[in-house]
């Protein structure tokens, strides 16, 4: 088997060597080694021989055990200041001082009185004891506040990102906040569908100064390790997969070598959390998305179904009558009385009028749906609407009484009047086709202060509880309404048209019998995304 | 009477030759944009329908290209969701459209009207529609054989719309007549007021009105009732 974890080096070749690309460790060292505070050793000694110089004046009035606590200052600081090893350095450096030249005989480490061994015993022990003592208290302290900062780093990210849906949201808030914690440029990478790795979010100010290496991207998200570039332990430049449990699903790329911003081990621990958080709402989004496409692939494979069943039958009931009516019109074998010829005649003109309306309700869904529609919003009066869409239903109201009662100075309605009085027609004409020929239908707008209600009333089947709303989803028949044509687009359209100007249609049973359905309209609509300039 | 019928679908064309000839018309008929010009040129027609979507040049303009060098009517085939575009033609001085499907009757009486409207024989100083009786020269209306109280607008835009009767007029073209040009040709609010108030006074039944009809998005248009 051919070695897969090739280092980045050696993905690049042997001219990338030079180039200080690191793969990094998971977990961070946490303690500075011992060797590299010479500035802590060096101030400690500094410290101890100042004590020594200043003891050494008034060195008659001092108790040889008042002298050996007051060694035990430089422990305690250096411990809460420096940690544990200055500190140990600290005593054994106190203790030295303390016996050349404090315990007789003076400037020599010989002891005169063996008693002071167990002193400087006793004093080591209880300077380690602080030490440790003081240095374990410290580093909780740190820890907990390096804690608290990565607590409040991630707190504030979560909270930017529980909210969005979209990756490209998502991206640009993790790309956002990890730039203003660190005051560095910041780029989210992210496979796209083939699975190439696309530069999805960067922090707009400052940009990253060269481009991505691709290679190195493309091992970091291979291999979900973290890469960095400058010193050893203080990279300039980080190269963080984002990574769930077995999956990575990006990189994010962080810093920029030569603008001399290092980042310190505690800071690469934040930006691990980070990313770990990052990670989770990468996934989580991707997921949502996927689900997402899954139910609309099921919805629209069980709408396209029942599309076709519906324009199948809706379209080949007026094609046959009007074949049939032809057949008969154009055939000189069979003799028609002239009232026959007109029967057949106003039958071809009622499908072609049927398949007309078909047409038009699905194009009006067609165009809904796609988010194609345009509302083109003016001022409208409402009983000149109402009006038009009378007249436009004249031949299939026939002579049904009809009532229009409209309250006289209504201000103008702002919406598009053609889709509108589409909507309004799709209302009136299911009125017609639920009621029984020569009842009557009553047509009212009421005015509230805040909206404008067109009510539609017939005297026919009426509606059943349960199908109150459903009647208004695509391609949805009510059992009761099966022997009358239809495809279940009408009312479905409506409710689009009215959604579109921030309103709604409801159905009602009305007492004792009929339905009321009624057109609600705001007078001052939300905007609309699709409006027409 | 020549009739040239600018229209790509060969069965669109074939159903008007069918129904202009009936009607005792003469048709000559162009399936491009680029040969309707042609003809609109050269077979001296006296009316053209043109459809708007044609798949060469574009129906309006078409259009302005006859409207350069004629002023023949010509009567827009469109679809009804192009109101836009109705109200466009309309301006760019097509005489009126029909909204596809449509029916034989309604197409002739658009082609009589506008005939009637090119033929510049003087109007009428005395129009009757339906009950309402309209005499220019005295300045007076009647509904019934009743007089009826106008105001000086309301006056005007019934004069504007009875000697346009049966042709559709634009909300711009109504606006710039009755109010003149000074008024802002989008606001078409007044207009829709003055429309109400008019129908108030001369409809039968102004919830459903006959001789005033809204063309939706488009303009209004004086009919005889049916």
């Amino acid at each position: 088997m051919t070695r897969t974890a090739k280092t980045p080096e050696e993905a690049l070749g042997p001219r990338a060597q030079s180039l200080k690309w690191r793969v990094l460790r998971t977990r961070w060292r946490r303690q500075e080694p011992i060797w590299n505070n010479s500035f802590a050793y060096l101030a400690v000694t500094v410290m101890v021989a100042g004590l020594t110089v200043l003891l050494w004046i008034p060195r008659h009035l001092f108790e040889a055990v008042n002298i050996a606590l007051l060694y035990l200052l430089p422990v305690l600081f250096s411990a809460v200041r420096w940690g544990l090893y200055p500190a140990f350095y600290a005593a054994v450096l106190g203790v030295l001082a303390f016996d050349y030249f404090f315990i007789p005989p003076i400037f020599s480490y010989s002891v005169s009185d063996l008693r002071y061994l167990v002193s400087f015993a006793v004093f080591l022990v209880v300077a380690t004891l602080t030490a440790g003592l003081a240095s374990s208290l410290q580093r909780q302290t740190r820890e907990a506040q390096r804690r608290e900062r990565i607590t409040a780093s991630l707190y504030g990210l979560s909270r930017q990102i529980a909210m969005v849906q979209n990756l490209h949201d998502v991206g640009q808030a993790i790309v956002h906040h990890v730039g203003q914690t660190f005051g560095v440029p910041v780029a989210m990478v992210l496979p796209d569908a083939e699975g190439r790795l696309v530069e999805t979010s960067q922090t707009d100010s400052p940009p990253l100064g060269r481009p991505l290496n691709p290679s190195v991207l493309q091992w970091v998200y291979r291999h979900g390790t973290a890469v960095g570039y400058g010193g050893k332990h203080r990279p300039e430049l980080l190269y963080m997969p984002l990574k769930t449990e077995d999956t990575v699903h990006g990189v994010l790329c962080l810093g920029e070598y030569g603008l001399d911003q290092p980042f310190s081990p505690e800071q690469r621990q934040i930006i691990e959390s980070l990313c770990g958080l990052a990670a989770v709402s990468v996934a989580r989004v991707t997921y949502e998305t996927q689900a997402r496409i899954a139910a609309l692939t099921a919805e629209s494979e069980r709408l396209r179904t029942a599309l076709l069943d519906s324009l199948s039958h809706e379209l080949r009931t007026p094609v046959t009558a009007i074949m049939g009516a032809i057949g008969s019109l154009s055939d000189d074998q069979i003799p028609l009385s002239t009232e026959d010829q007109g029967e057949l005649v106003s039958t071809i003109r009622d499908s072609v009028m049927r398949m007309n309306r078909l047409i038009t309700n699905l194009l009006g869904m067609v165009r809904l749906e796609s988010g194609l529609l345009r509302l083109n919003r003016r001022p409208c009066d409402v009983s000149d609407m109402i009006g038009v869409v009378v007249h436009q239903m004249r031949e299939t109201l026939g002579s049904r009484p009809l009532s229009i009662s409209v309250p006289d100075n209504l201000p103008p309605l702002v919406v598009d009047e053609v889709l509108l009085e589409q909507a309004l027609v799709n209302v009136l004409s299911n009125a017609v086709k639920y009621s029984p020929n020569h009842s009557p239908i009553h047509i009212s707008a009421i005015a509230s202060h805040c909206s404008l209600r067109i009510e539609i009333r017939d005297f026919g089947m009426g509606i059943d509880r349960e199908d109150k709303e459903k009647i208004f989803e695509k391609f949805y028949r009510s059992a009761k309404a099966q022997n009358v044509p239809g495809t279940g687009l009408g009312l479905a359209i409506c409710q689009g048209i009215a959604q579109a100007h921030g309103g709604r249609v409801t159905a009602t049973p009305a007492s004792p019998q009929g339905t009321i359905f009624a057109l609600e309209l705001p007078w001052n609509p939300p905007p609309y995304e699709g409006e027409a300039p | 009477m020549t009739i040239l019928i600018i229209d790509d679908e060969p069965q669109i064309r074939r159903v008007l030759r069918v129904m202009l000839q009936a009607q005792g018309y003469q048709t000559v008929e162009a399936a491009t944009g680029a040969d309707g010009l042609v003809f609109a040129f050269t077979a001296a027609p006296d009316c053209i329908l043109l459809d708007i979507s044609l798949p060469d040049l574009k129906g309006i303009d078409v259009l302005q290209s006859i409207r350069r060098q004629s002023d023949v009517p010509v009567i827009i085939l469109t679809i009804h969701e192009e109101e836009q575009q109705k109200v466009r033609a309309l301006d760019l001085g097509a005489d009126d459209y029909v909204t596809k499907p449509f029916g034989a009757r309604e197409l002739m009486a658009r082609i009589r009207v506008a005939l009637r409207h090119r033929a510049n024989t003087p109007s009428p100083s005395i129009v009757q529609v339906g009950p309402v009786t309209m005499d220019f020269e005295r300045r007076m209306v009647e509904r019934h054989g009743e007089a009826v109280r106008l105001t000086p607008i309301e006056y005007d835009l019934l004069r504007e719309l009875a000697s346009n009767l049966g042709r559709v007029l634009t909300h711009r073209h109504l606006l710039q007549q009755v109010w003149g040009d000074t008024t802002d040709a989008t606001d078409a609010h007044y207009l829709r007021i003055y429309i109400g108030h008019l129908r108030k006074k001369i409809e039968d039944d102004p919830a459903r009105p006959q001789l005033i009809i809204t063309e939706p998005g488009v303009g209004y248009r004086m009919t005889e009732p049916e």
